[in-house]
């Protein structure tokens, strides 16, 4: 029924924060619960999760407390202005830490809501401020401290080999798309599924890989090339596109010649196989490819050789990280491979969606301060607190309304389990080793639920408020009008934060999947018109970032989550031409820069209307009369036609090949790295 | 081991000024047994760490008791 580490778990956090409560206990501080409290919400089953969690809770608790204390006396006068301003830090943070998805958000969440936790009760007695955040610095310290000995002393769970197992498993769809791109067949089931799969786990592992730094294996002096290997990962997936539209296009055009085949069949041998031996020669034989461009397939041969050398740099490289990680070989040093195609690490920021979110908590506890005061309730400061609190923890999701109302419910479960021990259980004991024994077996439930990942939600949520709304004191008060209250103010509290949630916060996947996609376009309009986004590495990262995004939200539609994946990739690519584009411009003719302005017009308008319509043919007419501006002198500007052929095959794939004739003209040598 | 550390008003016991000054002393050894790639041979590296930090308090309060 249970397995040995959920046990191992579960007894392991239950002795931390028992050991918390001993010690704020000893120390005789007032509301001892804080401190056990605390030991269950930093309590994760991964050692790297729970160490970073812990910092960031120190940090968020520090910069909470100092708020509260700044604020409480200054208004304890106007109760009206007092809410006012906790409410807006509640909501100011929240908008902060939503702009960050990483688990160090969570510092700036909870700098929001321990204003409000130290800040509300605090107004009968604004003189005891000072003492009050102290004593909740302290006793956060000591629960973090006492889970945190446990935790990483018995047994800990690193993250280190679940997330080698993860990496690994990226192997096989990396493998299958290439393959499936080098024979043209981009759009195969397994190439697709693929697709998929790598878009998501680029992005989802981010949290993951920064949780490493943390973590208690041997893996986590190696967070820098784990990065380095997931944005690998990224940059790969456009190229990869790229390569299967373009060898699929000649193939159509019957313009694959005996070099490009072998060079292709190498490439696959190449990519089977897994080494990075004779790389040196495949890349020769890639970029001789390039030198037969005279006709318009010879400049799709040479674009696809530009990607084709992309791909075995990047796979070799990534490769060698591999080894050094797993095997403990030499580290891998490439600079001009990290310089010049490779994305960094770039996070979309929705700063509409993060202040809505701000706003909606501010105003569900503006509404919940609104009726303490009105009403005089003596436990109104504990809805407001419950109601910032509901509001914040699940404010990066779509729609937080039902993971909300699964916190009322399990508000429910809190207030029978309370009762139970309120008015049954605590009243029979007097030490603290029978305090422990009676404690044990809720403590142990709520344990094994947050070492389960289906359940940790529900886990963390009774651990974090059940010690709360048990309130244990130094001493046995069991007060029915004080249960009946607190726990009133609870559900309250909750019920706002899901009222004003439903309101003006929730929204549809299909919504956010939207928004995602219309940030894109207007990222590759920016790309075409110059501004903004204009480093190859960062629109890339971004992009992808975006994708990563939308792969769960579309996870229920495989064929909606292709159809974006093959949208994002194509609209990456053509952002990633505009980039290179306006780096070629300045060596082109005035003629040839006239005709390149025409097409970042036509690019711009295309993508600030909607890039799902068909791209007009007047954009096709640009680029022809660019390519054939440019054909006066070929060798000069070759950078510029590839990235050109490339385009026109990109936007227009089914356009019959454009009436150019062919020239003759000895090309130089290309060097790029 | 007599007397307070006093921090702009505010007294601390000496131990936590130790712990402090260790703190510091075994992240630095931990850093370089990392780059030695050490690591690798220690078991259980957090029980290690610990363990590190311990013995460095002992040492910087076994020093510090030597001179003051």
């Amino acid at each position: 029924m249970f397995k040995l580490d959920e046990i191992l778990f579960a007894l392991k956090t239950f002795a931390g924060a028992m050991a918390a409560l001993f010690v704020a206990y000893w120390l005789q501080l007032d509301n001892p619960y804080w401190a056990m409290a605390s030991a269950y919400i930093v309590a994760q089953p991964f050692a790297g999760a729970m160490r970073s969690k812990s910092l960031y809770r120190v940090g968020g608790t520090l910069i909470g407390a100092s708020a509260a204390v700044a604020l409480v006396p200054n208004l304890v006068n106007s109760p009206v202005l007092l809410s006012l301003a906790l409410a807006l830090w509640i909501g100011f943070c929240l908008y902060i830490s939503l702009l960050d998805r990483s688990p160090r958000a969570y510092t700036f969440m909870l700098a929001g809501y321990t204003a409000g936790i130290i800040g509300f009760p605090s107004v009968t007695t604004p003189g005891h401020i000072f003492e009050t955040a102290i004593t909740r610095g302290e006793e956060i310290c000591i629960g973090i401290a006492c889970t945190t000995i446990f935790g990483s002393l018995i047994f800990p769970r690193g993250l280190g080999p679940v997330l080698a197992r993860r990496i690994g498993a990226w192997t096989k769809p990396a493998t299958e798309w290439s393959i499936a791109a080098l024979a043209g067949e981009g759009e195969s089931a397994p190439a697709r599924e693929a697709r998929r799969r790598l878009a998501f786990e680029a992005t989802d592992v981010a949290m993951m890989i920064s949780q490493l730094s943390y973590d208690i294996s041997h893996l986590q002096s190696a967070v820098r090339f784990v990065t380095r290997l997931r944005i690998y990962v990224v940059s790969l997936m456009p190229v990869l596109s790229s390569i299967g539209g373009r060898v699929a296009q000649l193939r159509r055009l019957g313009a694959v010649t005996p070099q490009l085949e072998s060079a292709l069949e190498e490439a696959t041998a190449w990519i089977h196989t897994g080494g990075t031996e004779n790389a040196d020669e495949l890349l020769e034989k890639i970029e001789a490819l390039e030198d037969g461009a005279h006709d318009w397939g010879g400049l799709l041969r040479a674009s696809l050789a530009v990607r084709l050398e992309e791909l075995v740099r990047i796979v070799r490289h990534a490769r060698a990280i591999r080894r050094h990680v797993l095997g403990g070989d030499k580290a891998p040093e490439n600079p001009v491979l990290d310089a010049e195609y490779i994305a960094v690490t770039a996070q979309n920021r929705d700063h509409k969606l993060a202040l809505l979110s701000g706003l909606a908590a501010a105003l569900a506890t503006l509404l919940v301060c609104a009726v303490w005061i009105n009403t005089d309730w003596p436990t109104g400061a504990g809805a407001a607190v419950m109601v910032a609190i509901a509001c914040s923890f699940f404010a990066a999701q779509d729609d937080p309304a039902p993971a909300i109302a699964r916190m009322l419910r399990n508000g429910v479960i809190i207030i029978i389990a309370v009762a139970i021990y309120t008015f049954y259980l605590l009243p029979r004991v007097e030490t603290f080793v029978e305090l422990c024994i009676v404690l044990l077996p809720a403590a142990f439930a709520i344990g094994i639920l947050i070492s389960r990942p289906a359940t940790f939600g529900t886990g963390m949520i009774l651990g974090a408020i059940g010690p709360t709304q048990l309130a244990l004191q130094n001493g046995y008060e069991g007060n029915f009008a004080a249960f009946c209250n607190t726990s009133l103010a609870m559900l309250f509290g909750f019920g706002s934060a899901l009222l004003t949630t439903r309101l003006i916060r929730s929204v549809g996947a299909a919504w956010s999947t939207e928004r995602l996609m219309r940030a894109n376009w207007r990222d590759v309009a920016a790309a075409a018109e110059a501004h903004g986004t204009h480093d190859r590495g960062l629109l890339t990262g971004i992009m992808m970032d975006r994708l990563g995004l939308m792969m769960p939200r579309l996870a229920s539609v495989a064929t909606g989550a292709d159809k974006a994946a093959a949208d994002t990739l194509l609209d990456l690519r053509v952002g990633l031409d505009m980039v290179a584009l306006h780096r070629e411009q300045w060596r082109l003719p005035v003629a040839g820069r006239q005709a390149c302005d025409a097409i970042f017009a036509k690019v711009s308008a295309h993508y600030h209307a909607d890039p799902r319509e068909p791209p007009p043919d007047t954009l096709l007419q640009a680029i022809d009369t660019t390519i054939r501006t440019l054909l006066d002198d070929p060798a000069a500007h070759r950078t510029a036609l590839t990235t050109l052929s490339g385009l026109r095959s990109m936007l227009f794939p089914d356009a019959p090949p454009p009436d150019i004739e062919a020239w003759l003209s000895p090309s130089p040598a290309r060097h790029i790295a | 081991m007599i007397g307070e550390v006093d921090l702009f008003g505010v007294l601390l016991p000496p131990l936590l000024a130790w712990l402090g000054i260790a703190l510091v002393l075994s992240t630095l050894v931990r850093r370089a047994l990392a780059w030695a790639g050490l690591y690798r041979y220690v078991w259980h590296r957090p029980l290690f760490d610990f363990a590190l930090l311990i013995l460095m308090t002992g040492l910087v309060s076994l020093t510090m008791q030597h001179f003051f």
